[in-house]
């Protein structure tokens, strides 16, 4: 999805990204080590300035500091900060904090995107200053005298437009935020400027400071024709994605009003009043309800960031927890909410983590998909002391029963995707199999898998052809030729996701009969990846897929509810995150709610756990995998005239239920 | 920018102040004698480059350096001049006209010339930082002072610099060094109190020097800090900190994954070029047929030795060995996966058994076009600070190819030129400084033993240009703005300074007729965006230029869009076609515009004798053209501050960078084709070196009464009238090129084909599904009697978000596959 973002954000957006975020990457490491994050803490990670006075600095000078200091105090956080570029760019706070830099920004204007805000705390006005002995005392934008006067003003601003129309540019002098809050100031006490326009933190607490004496007065009209309001309420802002954090957030700006108001009065910061705010406390949720953190990489802006990311698989998954709280929230026995944060990397899934722990309370966290996250949420999880369901990733050694105690398994594993595929292989009877795996110790690994599947699966040995692959091959000609040379009749693609479409559209214009069985991949489970498919290998793309879920599945409360809900049809990791939910729920219902509770219920294998497919009791296996069955789709030939329907587009054709594999020993 | 007027006119008032004192007549003297006739008395520049405010004279070394070596069309003064003598200039060009850079001693001068460093010499400033050769170097911890620090044998505070995490390297050149003394290890270093000697190393510095480092950072003193004990370097800026005994180990696993080419490491920002990265020279083994003057003019049938093939830029292949009754059979015969991501735009350019395929982030392969083995490869180390520089991808389009060498021009806007067999770096010329905001993507073109090039730069301000480098030696030949200064003809279309940040900028070759000995070259956008901005017709933006290739003269120009305020960069292919019209026989000069309009000039004199409309969303800014070929744009389509207007085609054009193919067989020019619309509303900008510079705020869009927003054309040529038109649903972004066997073959970004549709039709009769979305010139070659067609495959670039519009329009899932790859076809038969 590179593309939609390089060519919908502006153009200076594409030409910064890249080199913004190999800054904001450096910087991270340069960051000082701070405190360490032990099982009963939590990190509350700040993206700041390290040289901008009042605001912030790396001594923690400013009041943006002391603000993060006492928020962090209030909700029992350890503060980190990730320090933003030298100097800091347009786009450089946005970028830290939707690649996981930082989880929060103290000071950020209402309403700006991509950002999730917090209530205001207080409201960020404009001041004219002046030097006392100076004469002119200016109070509004339309003062004549301003024609003939030198001004200082940042570049870019409201106050920058307000005055273009209404001053010669030639009086106009720009400041940048790199110049830093007080070069507007040093310029007036100069003389080099007959007046100043700041924002009310830099005018109060410099304009008091400095030696020569200064008049301030507010901006006035406060709102320039037509729209352009010139007060911005300011808020701590967080990831889009980051509820849990932002209602955190709210509750501790609540809790410490008086107390923030009190550190903007000792830094000087003129702003209009503003009264309290008076959120929600806890609105809604139930004496006692069971809390599930659901941590996912979902999109964080308009378009994705840099790489595909498994924005559109953490999307749907996150759909499927939303719903889950929505149906079975209110439940009468173990009523439970459910969390939202957004985790773009293993580090800032650990975060939230914990923070949905130790925060919150949380007693069960689920997640699991993009690179990486599951290892790091089951590790975490274990020293956390709750369980963690893993709704994405099929690795095995996800899967290890006692040997990892607290991790659970609704996403399918690699052995059961490879068992429903080895019966499926199985009934369909070839002739011999070509086997096609990249040739790296990974795919190596994933071979010897399938072909323990298959021995498990069929009595009579089927002659078996290993075609070898290099990771993202753009020509599979001579594969094709291997597969014909063999005289198979049956290809199992054990490729990953683009590689599997690559390989296929070539695969329509070679002419092979062969059957295809694909392994079902979690981005090769997505809708979207069924229409491309469909457009690009009508003929290929209509041999068996293996799902964990599919809407062709008949009828049922979920599907119905989150056709209604999203106005489409559900992904198969949005059924497994909702299932996930499901199961948590029923194990609570059972047991203590507390993490060592919902651990030991859920890691009972005697316990059937009724799914919302009408039909289907599934039992956790010894190796905390949920044996919830497998389905066997095809996907139907495009209709005349009904393109871009992505509504039944697959048709049900078979369900396994796999038996779970045997518990490997403890590493 | 910040109140530079004030400080400015101190600054002035000191320099002049300070060359007085310090300059004695000789530097004056020795400058008007040597240096005046390239960079003008004043500094200000001409054949040379402008020494008033020169940035690169920040920094002696290089200042010093280039004195010494030239290069870059500058001779070297090495052996006429003496220490003393450059040390005199340099200081009078370091002092006058504004600059107010440090002096130069003959010492530092000498340091140089010894392949040291200027800033190791320290003429009247000798500090206890100071470290004699002679005596070791002890690094110590002091834990009686909270928190503990480190110091040197001299108990002088060390410290460390932020920004060297970021690479490993010490970040702090001069004239940082002035304030901050690399602690430099010139004979044995030792561990002293607290002090793992595991920890301690050294790094090597840009000028020669070892640094010593304490768990990978590098150590230094502070000028500030006078004696032991003293801290006051602490305070001086945020990114510096006092190095301690505990600091954590630097963190060098820092790799940019998502910029595979530009690697990390590669010297100082803003410094001079360093070291060019090692090339993997292979033998190789077949002959190498030098690229002669005769071989451009009049290729074999089987050549595609540049850009489109031939200097008319038609993209017509005369091989007719695959054509529409056998293509069915055309097969891959290899693929080679160049490992970068991004728009892959380049044609595979093919000289006997060698193949020159060029890929984003500035790489080059050299392959075996029998077998697609790499025989060599340039992969460009770009300095992190390039991206910003670069608009819309960092993208390339090819190789020029002369002689036995083969040049390319990259985003850091260097030209290259290697030796064709072995890969080897002949020479490395600096065409502009990238800071600025130049970057080169396109490919650049051999006329007559010159090497021709522009560079981009529409987006941030620059003044466009064309330049000639002597293919042999790199030196500059002639450079042409394509704004016209003051006093050149043109000039007057420009307000007061604005024609110093016009744009105008070049990016895509250009073409050539030999027998009226013109070049003639599309410009881009002008700048800023808002043409209200610029009251005028802003000569050259938006045109086509018609120069001398031997003296750079501008002999005559058309100016598709006056007053361009809709970012219509004219840049695409300007193809020379010789075609009989109403009768009579016409050098024309054809160009699918991004405005929408396809145009016939008379290339003579270009003299506009058609423009017709090629796409169909409505209302096109363009509504019509006046007898003399001005185009009539309506007020009501004008865009200004505060006025929004809805007009077709958006920005990115109904055509873009890949032009136009034409076969002389049919007389059709086939045309790639996309329809959309925007709104725009002009808005302020204020120029910043290096910074973007444009300013409008626009939505593109396409109009809901399309079904289709994409087209692969035929236009007749002598009558301007479609021929047939392949509609699709997804606009084609990718360029053509069309064969004697009458087909032509294109790419597209949606579904990853590339594909050959029948020359006369328009009629699909081939395609093929590559790795990934194909935008890049496909080329036709022979070798051993066989016809190949060779393209590249790459989802990326600017361009390719078109597409991802359509498809979120028509809600159309698009699943991108990124991934670059060359690809090379033949027919089954034929091998």
């Amino acid at each position: 999805m590179t593309s939609l973002a390089r060519f919908l954000l502006t153009r200076s957006w594409v030409r910064r990204n890249l080199c913004v975020a190999i800054a904001a990457i450096g910087l991270l490491a340069t960051a000082a080590v701070e405190a360490q994050t032990g099982p009963v803490t939590w990190e509350l990670r700040v993206c700041a300035d390290q040289d901008n006075l009042p605001y912030s600095n790396r001594a923690g000078d400013g009041f943006e500091n002391r603000l993060a200091r006492l928020v962090a105090e209030e909700l029992g956080a350890d503060l980190t900060y990730a320090w933003m570029p030298l100097p800091r760019q347009g786009t450089d706070a946005e970028l830290m904090l939707r690649l996981g830099e930082c989880d929060v920004l103290i000071g950020a204007a209402d309403g700006q995107e991509p950002f999730l805000n917090t209530i205001d705390y207080y409201s960020n006005a404009t001041y004219f200053v002046t030097r006392s002995d100076g004469g002119a005392t200016i109070e509004s934008l339309d003062d004549p005298r301003l024609l003939g006067l030198q001004i200082g003003v940042d570049r870019g601003g409201p106050l920058d437009f307000a005055l273009r129309s209404r001053v010669p540019q030639s009086n106009l002098h720009h400041y940048l935020a790199s110049d830093g809050a007080d070069a507007i100031l040093r310029d007036v006490a100069a003389g080099r400027l007959d007046v100043g326009i700041v924002r009310g933190a830099a005018a109060g607490y410099f304009a008091e400071a400095g030696a020569t004496p200064m008049t301030v007065a507010p901006v006035t009209p406060e709102i320039d024709i037509p729209f352009l309001a010139l007060i911005q309420p300011i808020t701590m802002a967080v990831r889009r994605g980051d509820d849990e954090l932002r209602d955190l957030l709210n509750r501790a700006i609540a809790a410490r009003w008086s107390d923030i108001q009190a550190l903007l009065d000792e830094y000087r910061v003129l702003r209009p009043a503003v009264t309290a705010p008076r959120p929600a406390l806890g609105t809604g949720v139930p004496d006692g309800a069971l809390l599930v953190g659901v941590v996912l990489p979902s999109q964080t802006g308009a378009r994705p960031l840099l790489t595909e990311n498994f924005e559109q698989l953490a999307d749907a998954a996150r759909r499927g927890a939303v719903l889950a709280d929505e149906l079975l929230g209110d439940a009468a026995t173990a009523p439970l909410r459910v969390l939202l944060t957004s985790a773009p990397t293993p580090d800032v899934a650990e975060r939230a983590a914990r923070r949905l722990v130790v925060a919150d309370g949380a007693s069960a966290l689920i997640g699991g998909v993009g690179d990486g996250q599951a290892a790091r949420l089951a590790t975490t999880a274990t020293d956390l002391m709750v369980p963690f369901i893993n709704v994405g990733d099929p690795a095995p050694e996800l899967r290890q029963g006692v040997c990892r105690s607290t991790t659970f398994s609704i996403a399918p594993g690699v052995d059961d995707y490879l068992a429903a595929l080895s019966d499926s292989l199985n009934r369909a009877d070839p002739h011999a199999v070509a086997i096609v795996h990249l040739d790296t110790p990974g795919g190596q690994a994933l071979r010897e898998r399938l072909l323990l599947a298959m021995a498990r699966s069929s009595a009579s040995a089927l002659p078996v052809h290993e075609v070898a692959v290099e990771p993202g091959q753009p020509y599979y000609g001579a594969a094709f030729e291997a597969v014909r040379a063999s005289g198979s009749d049956a290809v199992v693609l054990l490729l990953t996701t683009d590689e599997q479409l690559v390989f296929l559209g070539q695969y329509e214009a070679a002419g092979i009969g062969a059957t295809i069985f694909p392994f079902p991949d979690p981005g090769t489970q997505l809708r979207q990846y069924y229409w491309t498919l469909r457009a690009d290998a009508p003929t290929t793309g209509a041999t068996p897929r293996f799902a964990a879920w599919d809407a062709a599945v008949a009828s049922t409360s979920f599907s119905a509810a989150y056709r209604s809900r999203y106005g489409q049809q559900a992904d198969a990791v949005a059924w497994v995150a909702y299932t996930a939910v499901q199961v948590v729920q029923q194990a609570a219902e059972s047991s203590r709610t507390d993490g060592i509770g919902l651990v030991r219920a859920l890691a009972r294998t005697d316990v059937d756990h009724a799914l919302d497919d009408g039909m289907t009791n599934a039992r956790m296996g010894a190796d905390h995998q949920l044996h919830a069955p497998i389905y066997t789709l095809r996907l139907t030939p495009p209709a005349a005239g009904a393109r871009f329907q992505l509504a039944d587009i697959t048709e049900l054709v078979g369900a396994f239920t796999p038996f779970g594999s045997e518990v490997e020993v403890c590493d | 920018m910040r109140p530079a007027r004030w400080l400015f006119t101190s600054v002035l008032a000191l320099s002049f102040m300070f060359a007085a004192a310090q300059e004695g007549p000789d530097g004056k003297g020795l400058y008007d004698a040597n240096c005046a006739v390239c960079h003008g008395a004043t500094g200000q520049g001409s054949v040379g480059p402008a020494l008033a405010g020169n940035s690169n004279l920040t920094d002696p070394d290089y200042h010093i350096r280039q004195i010494l070596r030239g290069g870059n069309s500058m001779p070297s003064f090495a052996k006429s001049l003496s220490d003393d003598d450059i040390a005199a200039i340099a200081t009078f060009e370091r002092t006058s006209w504004g600059n107010d850079f440090d002096p130069i001693t003959s010492e530092q001068v000498a340091a140089v010339r010894a392949g040291g460093s200027a800033s190791s010499v320290k003429a009247d400033d000798t500090t206890a930082a100071q470290v004699s050769a002679a005596e070791p170097v002890v690094v110590t911890a002091d834990f009686a002072v909270e928190p503990a620090r480190l110091e040197d044998g001299n108990g002088m505070t060390l410290y460390i610099f932020h920004n060297d995490s970021l690479s490993g390297t010490s970040r702090c050149a001069a004239p940082c060094t002035t304030h901050w003394t690399p602690l430099i290890a010139a004979g044995a270093i030792t561990a002293g109190d607290g002090i793992d000697a595991a920890d301690l190393g050294t790094i090597a510095r840009g000028d020669g020097t070892s640094q010593v480092t304490y768990r990978g950072w590098p150590l230094y003193l502070s000028a500030a800090d006078s004696a032991p004990g003293d801290t006051a370097g602490a305070g001086t800026s945020a990114m510096w900190d006092i190095a301690t005994p505990g600091m954590a180990v630097i963190a060098l696993s820092m790799t940019p994954t998502t910029v595979p080419a530009a690697a990390e490491g590669g010297g100082e920002a803003g410094a001079p070029a360093t070291d060019n990265p090692p090339v993997t020279p292979i033998v190789y083994q077949g002959t190498y047929e030098p690229v002669t003057n005769e071989r451009l003019l009049d290729p074999a049938p089987g050549d595609w030795l540049m850009y489109k093939r031939t200097y008319s830029l038609q993209a017509y292949s005369p091989l007719d060995q695959i054509n529409v009754d056998n293509v069915a059979d055309l097969v891959p015969v290899w693929s080679f996966g160049t490992g970068v991501s991004d728009g892959h735009e380049a044609p595979p350019i093919v000289n006997g058994g060698l193949m020159f395929a060029t890929a984003p982030f500035s790489t080059l392969f050299a392959l075996d076009v029998r077998t697609g083995d790499l025989v060599w490869q340039y992969k460009r180390e770009l300095p992190s600070d390039v991206a910003p520089e670069v608009c819309c991808g960092m993208v390339n389009r090819g190789v020029a190819l002369y002689g036995d060498k083969v040049y390319l021009a990259t985003l850091d806007a260097h030209l290259l030129a290697f030796e064709a067999t072995t890969g080897e770096l002949v020479w490395d010329t600096t065409v502009e400084d990238y800071l600025l905001g130049y970057a080169m993507t396109l490919a650049p073109l051999a006329i007559d033993g010159k090497i021709l090039v522009g560079a981009s730069g529409g987006e941030y301000g620059i003044r466009g240009f064309v330049a000639a480098y002597d293919a042999e030696t790199g030196d500059l030949l002639w450079k042409t703005h394509t704004i016209p200064g003051p006093g050149e003809p043109g000039n007057e279309t420009w307000p007061g300074d604005t024609w110093k940040t016009g744009g105008a900028s070049i990016w895509v070759t250009g073409s050539y007729d030999p027998d009226l000995n013109l070049t003639y070259w599309g410009t881009s956008n002008a700048a800023p965006w808002s043409g209200a901005l610029r009251p005028g017709d802003n000569l050259y933006t938006a045109s086509v230029v018609a120069l001398d290739p031997d003296t750079g003269e501008i002999r005559s120009h058309y100016q598709y869009v006056p007053n361009d305020t809709w970012d219509y960069d004219e840049i695409s292919d300007q193809t020379l076609v010789d075609i009989v019209r109403d009768g009579q026989p016409l050098k024309g000069l054809i160009h699918a515009a991004r405005s929408g309009n396809f145009y016939l000039l008379d290339r003579t004199n270009l003299d506009f004798v058609y423009g017709t409309p090629y796409m169909e969303a409505e209302p096109m800014t363009i509504t019509g053209f006046e007898a003399d070929g001005r185009p009539i744009i309506p007020e009501e389509h004008r865009p200004d501050i505060g006025k929004s207007v809805d007009v077709c085609p958006a920005l990115g054009g109904a055509n873009n960078w890949f032009g136009l193919a034409y076969s002389p067989d049919t007389g059709y020019a086939y045309v790639p084709t996309s329809e959309s619309c925007m709104r725009i509303e002009g808005g302020e900008a204020d120029y910043m070196a290096g910074q973007t510079y444009m300013g409008a705020n626009f939505s593109i869009y396409i109009p809901d009464d399309l079904d289709e927003a994409g087209a692969l054309q035929a236009i007749d040529v002598a009558t301007g009238e479609v021929v047939w038109k392949h509609r699709q649903q997804m606009p084609v972004r990718s360029p053509a090129m069309v064969t004697a066997g009458g087909l032509v073959f294109g790419g597209d970004i949606f579904d990853r084909e590339l594909r050959a549709y029948d020359a006369k039709t328009g009629e699909i009769v081939w395609r093929f599904k590559t790795n990934s979305g194909v935008l890049g010139v496909p080329v036709s070659f022979e070798l051993d009697g066989v016809q190949y067609i060779a393209v590249e495959a790459g989802h990326g670039a600017i361009a390719a978000g078109d597409v991802a519009l359509a498809a979120a329009t028509y809600g159309v899932p698009f699943n991108p596959v990124s991934g670059g790859a060359v690809w090379v076809f033949a027919l089954k038969s034929a091998r």
